[in-house]
């Protein structure tokens, strides 16, 4: 059973971002949560969300508590999921990997 | 009443004057409501005329997130659906 935790790959329910993925960044407390995409990915900003608007999925990535965006790209680049998700990457982020290859 | 006022956003009211007339006046109607098409409850957004519903941009007139037709709780709904 999904549960949410540091690491786990959810979906807002609510909101402007509805629909879209996030992972967790730190634990639990008072019913809110730190989120993040992060921007370069899935769009959405780093701050806190409610838990009850958040719907966890079966994927978890390894990654520290109060880890820094830059890791959790990472993790998503090695982890094969953007692809598996069909995550479409914004274009501006998109042009400037290519430029780095 | 001439052919251009017979719209059903006019409806005509019977009066009656001081002088012991019978007059019929033509009032503009506002639509009803708009509602969530799967459960049937309000949604929040203003009575508006054709004119001025025509006059606003498309962002004032819906909520930005995704199903903007439904009410949010069938939104959420929705989107668990798609996940499970």
């Amino acid at each position: 059973m999904a549960v949410i935790e540091v690491g786990r790959v959810c979906m807002k329910i609510a909101g402007r971002e509805a629909g879209k993925f996030c992972v967790v960044v730190d634990t639990p407390k008072d019913g809110f949560v730190t989120v993040t995409g992060p921007r370069q990915i899935t769009r959405i900003k780093r701050r806190k969300c409610n838990i009850t608007h958040i719907e966890p999925t079966r994927n978890i990535f390894n990654i520290s508590e109060g880890s820094d965006d830059s890791a959790v790209e990472k993790a998503w680049n090695a982890s094969g999921l953007i692809e598996k998700l069909k995550i479409q990457v914004p274009t501006k982020f998109r042009q400037k990997k290519e430029s780095k290859e | 009443m001439r052919r251009a006022l017979r719209t059903r956003a006019r409806k005509k009211v019977g009066v009656k004057t001081p002088g012991k007339r019978h007059v019929t006046k033509i009032r503009q109607e506002k639509h009803s409501y708009e509602k969530c098409g799967v459960c049937g409850h309000k949604l929040n957004k203003p009575k508006l005329t054709s004119i001025e519903r025509r006059r606003l941009p498309t962002t004032k007139k819906r909520p930005e997130r995704p199903y903007p037709e439904l009410c949010s709780p069938c939104m959420r709904i929705k989107i668990k659906e798609i996940i499970r």
